[in-house]
């Protein structure tokens, strides 16, 4: 059984999301122009090795996107954490127009540990991302990308065995394109990721998820929060394969519109029945009248109740308590200022 | 180091396998469709509209949306077109064997099988026939095929004909539009709610069908109207490529429910387009069960571009082999207080595929909408698959949307206890079955949803299932 | 002590409350009873300050503080809580998760994840809903206990308690009289809205006041409450207390 998704080039619903003849305009010009250069990479907090450039790319590397960056990549670096202080800061840098770099990142900590990734420069950044974590092991990764050219952001990961549980928070206050591909063979991820699309942004978040083997368990949450006038899409399939035995699946995206649009397209295919479970859904969220009245006949003002609200909604999904508070943590720091009444 | 953009015609989607566009061989020619205009005594602006189509049609690129059709031959399309009755079947004999089984064992009286069948127009009481085609008449209410009234209602027909569903959409709308040709045109005046459900097929038989048949429903301020599509089977021997098209307009206040139940030969490939304006305070509901065809297209889609308009969709698929239903509704809110309900149900086995494509938009502006959508997917065994892709796009805040789906196998807990009770497992399976479509059933007019109960308990009761 | 004086209340547009005056002093329990639509729970609405309900005329005074253009939390702040009859349902929120913001917010609440079990306990409320959202799901007779749970930990000087009674039990309906007594006996006032006879027999309100159709149409002592319970609301609607 082969995937029917519509190509979305044919859709006239695609002025939505992101263009990627247009990205790719954009690193062609950098190529006429001899502006693609090699970015640096600045690691605190844990081991940095550069390492050769690979020729194959976990996972499917089909793309527009990831094409490009497989064509450009200039290093890759091997980046291991593990152990105290339980947080790294990954800064790329680059001054050239465009730049691809990819990092291999070796998570061998099982206990909580957040990787700060910020994409500092200007011009794009394609940085394609390939994670390998100890089973038990609870990753934070949040992503920063500050004002800037059309940027590319690829994540990769499988998972062999066991359970893991993952948060993801990407925020960014330029154009970026996301691209997630997980695959569970007999193990399960429970992965919540929050998008932050700030400013004029447009964040294309999209998971290609493959679930395999005996009693595999893929779910996945998102909640879109999108500011200002940005907008913060949230796509993607999660696969259970022919074969595959028992297996979970479990996509669902929310929306919290504070001002900009969201784009939903939470996408299943089962292609076999031995399924205990697939479900997804897709609604939007916010604080009603009614909701808003409740809490403030307990006291709470409307920016106190709005922070509570986006608290639960951060919550959700996950079950570990640290990763849990930490990522709600970080989520309303940020959008605490943003939150009126 | 720069390469070219324009020989990139790669996915911007990851793991999707490249999909070859559809192989469109043969052409339709200026002077058939100019034959097809002058055969039907068309006013010039409708012969004008069909050339412009076909002009479209041969200037858009092959779609890539349509993933299970390789090569589409027009010659034969037009063959088809201009000697249809060499084609049709006009004896109970000549019905493909399956149509002649599932009626046979639903147990009809020959008769009754094969006015079902299109073989008939009408039953045998003439008098019945005759006394609701009065009746309508007395009310008001204009349902003729779709050619009479281009020439005896051309004014009526030209303001709404195209306009809820123009040719320049998709290459396959043009196609349509090129060589539409039967169909029914149904014009509900002001104020007048017509009290039962009218079926076409009863009234206009053969008019109803054809490979490109175009139907067009006005419902006129106020008025209401249940109008059910007929359960035709057609009768073509060979694959063929079906391609046609609904319109309805309803106007402030009126409501319309539109029904069919399609159990077509598994020789055709069945590409339906259908969609409906609501205005002010409208309701338009489709209903739509898809049983037979080997590919079934079908997306009714509604566009509440009034205020407080509403629609409701209800889909039932059945895949009972290795079939394709592609189905799926598209609303889009573009008006404040707008609502939608979606209720989507298919049952695969036997290798078979269904796919659920909605889409739900709320446009800026549209405040105070509200849209709940609901799949289920039933699948019974370890060859079949269900796909749902769903897109929700919001661009207006002040809206309450859900999206929500769920894909189940057959409950062996649930046929273990009815087995418990006396039942024989493909007894119990049709039983579990049943009750998962009854939902949908409940939306249809009484002598349908026990017709489509019964086709469904016969489609799965040879079914063994699982162990 | 609540004065709420000749008020009138708009909701879309349309009239709901007509120039009702009740003052309710400290220590003070009055029964505010009346059908179902007579504009008792809108009141109770726009004395709290919610903003589907418009006070056009007249004012709300708590303890000498005139309140009619707080925010519904400043109202809360200072005193006021309203015990709903039907609480919306607030996914995510946790009742452990608000008593940690109010915690924060505006109000200390010494060592409040042991208080909130221990008071769970007290009400009859099972112990894991305090962990998930706040009504999810809960029963009717749930919904009020954690209301009530809600009104011991806030301790507030003015109660409007609309139906609290309604879905519980006995044992329940006991445990709110007592509690309804106490925090009277203790300086509160309180606002009863109610119907159900077993409520009325425990908790004895020093008057009674009786709404149609958005005004209020009769006025007296306890006594009331039993005419009522005996004979329906039309035999004390002709006694007109206005």
């Amino acid at each position: 059984m082969k995937s029917l998704l519509q190509v979305v080039g044919d859709s006239p619903t695609i002025k939505h999301y992101i263009n990627p003849y247009e990205y790719a305009r954009l690193v062609e010009e950098a190529s006429r122009a001899g502006s693609i250069g090699e970015p640096v990479v600045r690691v605190e907090g844990a081991r940095v090795v550069h390492s050769p450039i690979r020729d194959e790319y976990a996972g499917d590397c089909s793309s527009v996107y990831c094409l490009l960056h497989k064509k450009y990549e200039s290093a890759r670096y091997d980046i291991e954490v593990g152990g105290a202080p339980g947080k790294a800061v990954v800064e790329v840098n680059s001054g050239s127009l465009f730049s691809a770099v990819g990092l291999n990142l070796v998570v061998s900590s099982s206990g909580l540990y957040v990787l700060e990734l910020n994409l500092n420069s200007k011009g794009s950044l394609s940085l394609s991302l390939t994670v390998d974590a100890e089973p038990g092991s609870r990753l934070l990764l949040r992503v920063k990308a500050g004002e800037g050219l059309a940027s590319y952001l690829r994540l990769a990961s499988g998972l062999g065995c066991c359970a893991s549980e993952r948060a993801l928070l990407v925020e960014s206050s330029r154009v970026l394109k996301v691209e997630e591909l997980v695959s569970v063979d007999s193990a399960s991820l429970n992965e919540k990721a929050v998008v932050l699309a700030l400013g004029r942004s447009v964040v294309d978040v999209d998971v290609l998820g493959r679930a395999r083997g005996v009693g595999p368990a893929l779910h996945v949450r998102q909640l879109l929060v999108s500011l200002g006038e940005s907008t913060a899409a949230a796509r993607g399939t999660l696969v259970a394969e022919e074969g595959s035995k028992e297996g979970s699946l479990v996509y669902g995206i929310e929306a919290l519109q504070l001002g900009g649009l969201a784009f939903m397209q939470p996408r299943l295919e089962v292609r076999t029945n031995n399924v205990a479970e697939a479900r997804h859904y897709a609604r939007n969220v916010k604080l009603g009248t009614e909701q808003l009245f409740y809490l403030a006949s307990r006291g709470l003002d409307p920016r106190e109740a709005s922070m509570l609200f986006v608290r639960g909604l951060v919550k959700e999904g996950l079950s570990d308590a640290a990763l849990s508070n930490t990522l709600v943590e970080e989520v309303l720091r940020r959008v605490a200022p943003h939150l009126e009444a | 180091m720069g390469f070219d953009i324009r020989g990139f015609e790669l996915e911007e989607l990851t793991g999707v396998e490249y999909r070859s566009r559809v192989e469109i061989t043969g052409r339709v020619s200026r002077s058939l469709v100019e034959e097809i205009s002058r055969s039907k005594k068309e006013p010039e602006w409708m012969r004008r509209l069909r050339l412009r189509a076909l002009e479209y049609f041969e200037e858009a690129p092959a779609p890539q949306w349509l993933p299970y059709i390789q090569r589409i031959d027009l010659d034969e399309i037009t063959t088809l077109y201009t000697k249809p009755d060499v084609e049709v079947a006009s004896d109970w004999s000549d019905l493909p064997e399956e149509v002649r089984r599932i009626y046979e064992r639903l147990g009809l009286p020959e008769a009754y099988a094969r006015y079902l069948a299109g073989l008939t127009t009408v039953l045998d009481s003439e008098s019945v026939f005759v006394g609701v085609k009065d009746f309508l008449r007395r009310l008001g209410v204009v349902m003729v095929p779709m050619e009479e009234a281009v020439q005896k209602y051309p004014d009526l027909v030209k303001k709404y004909f195209s306009r809820v569903f123009p040719y320049t959409d998709h290459k396959f709308a043009a196609l349509h539009y090129a060589l539409w040709s039967g169909g029914v045109f149904v014009y509900v005046p002001r104020g007048v709610r017509v009290p039962y459900p009218v079926e076409a097929f009863f009234f206009l038989g053969r008019e109803m069908e054809g490979q490109f048949e175009h139907s067009l429903i006005v419902a006129d301020e106020g008025s209401e109207l249940v109008f059910i599509e007929g359960c035709s089977a057609p009768r073509l021997r060979r694959e063929s490529f079906h391609d046609g098209m609904v319109e309805i307009y309803a106007h402030p206040s009126s409501r319309v429910s539109f029904v069919t139940v399609q159990n077509w030969s598994r020789n055709i490939i069945n590409f339906n387009n259908k969609r409906a304006v609501a205005e002010e305070g409208a309701f338009v509901e489709w209903v739509e069960g898809s049983i037979g065809s080997k590919i079934t297209v079908t997306y009714p889609s509604t566009v509440l571009r009034g205020e407080g308009a509403k629609t409701v969709s209800t889909l039932l698929s059945i895949s009972n082999g290795g079939y394709i239903k592609d189905t799926g509704s598209k609303v889009i809110h573009a008006a404040p207080r707008t609502s939608s309900r979606v209720l989507s149900k298919s049952i695969v086995a036997n290798g078979g595929l269904s796919v659920y494509r909605g889409l739900t938009q709320v446009n800026k502006g549209a405040v105070g909408s509200a849209s709940h959508v609901e799949c289920e997917s039933l699948i019974l065994d370890e060859k079949s698959g269900s796909y749902t892709y769903p897109i929700v796009h919001l661009l207006e805040r002040d809206a309450d949307v859900g999206h929500e789906a769920s894909t189940l196998r057959l409950s062996e807990d649930q046929v273990f206890y009815l087995m418990s009770r006396g039942l024989k497992r493909n007894e119990a399976v049709s039983l579990v079955v049943n009750g998962f479509v009854r939902d949908v059933l409940r939306k249809l007019p009484f002598e349908f949803a026990s017709m489509l109960k019964r086709v469904v308990e016969l489609e799965f009761e040879e079914y063994g299932g699982v162990g | 002590m609540l004065l709420v004086d000749n008020v009138s209340v708009e909701v879309g547009g349309k009239l709901v409350v007509r120039d009702v005056t009740v003052e309710v002093g400290d220590g003070e329990i009055v029964a505010l009873m009346g059908p179902n639509g007579s504009g008792k729970t809108s009141l109770a609405y726009a004395v709290m300050g919610h903003p589907g309900y418009r006070v056009v005329k007249g004012r709300v005074v708590l303890n000498g503080e005139d309140i009619t253009n707080l925010q519904p939390y400043e109202r809360a702040r200072r005193g006021l809580f309203l015990f709903f009859q039907n609480p919306v349902e607030v996914k995510g929120v946790s009742l452990r998760d608000l008593f940690k913001a109010i915690n924060t917010s505006w109000r200390q609440v010494e060592g409040v994840d042991s208080l909130l079990e221990e008071t769970a306990a007290k009400v009859g409320l099972k112990r894991e809903l305090l962990d998930r959202g706040l009504n999810e799901g809960f029963s009717g007779g749930e919904k009020k206990r954690s209301e009530f749970l809600q009104a011991l930990l806030l301790k507030p000087k003015c109660l409007l308690m609309d139906e609290p009674d309604s879905g519980l039990d006995l044992e329940g309906v006991r445990l709110l009289a007592d509690y309804i007594n106490s925090v009277a006996r203790e300086g509160a006032c309180v606002l009863l809205i109610t119907h159900y006879p077993s409520l009325l027999q425990l908790v004895r309100p020093s008057r009674v006041l009786v709404m149609r159709n958005g005004a209020v149409v009769a006025s007296g002592g306890v006594e009331l409450v039993d005419k009522i319970a005996r004979e329906g609301y039309s035999s004390v609607v002709s006694h007109n207390g206005l």
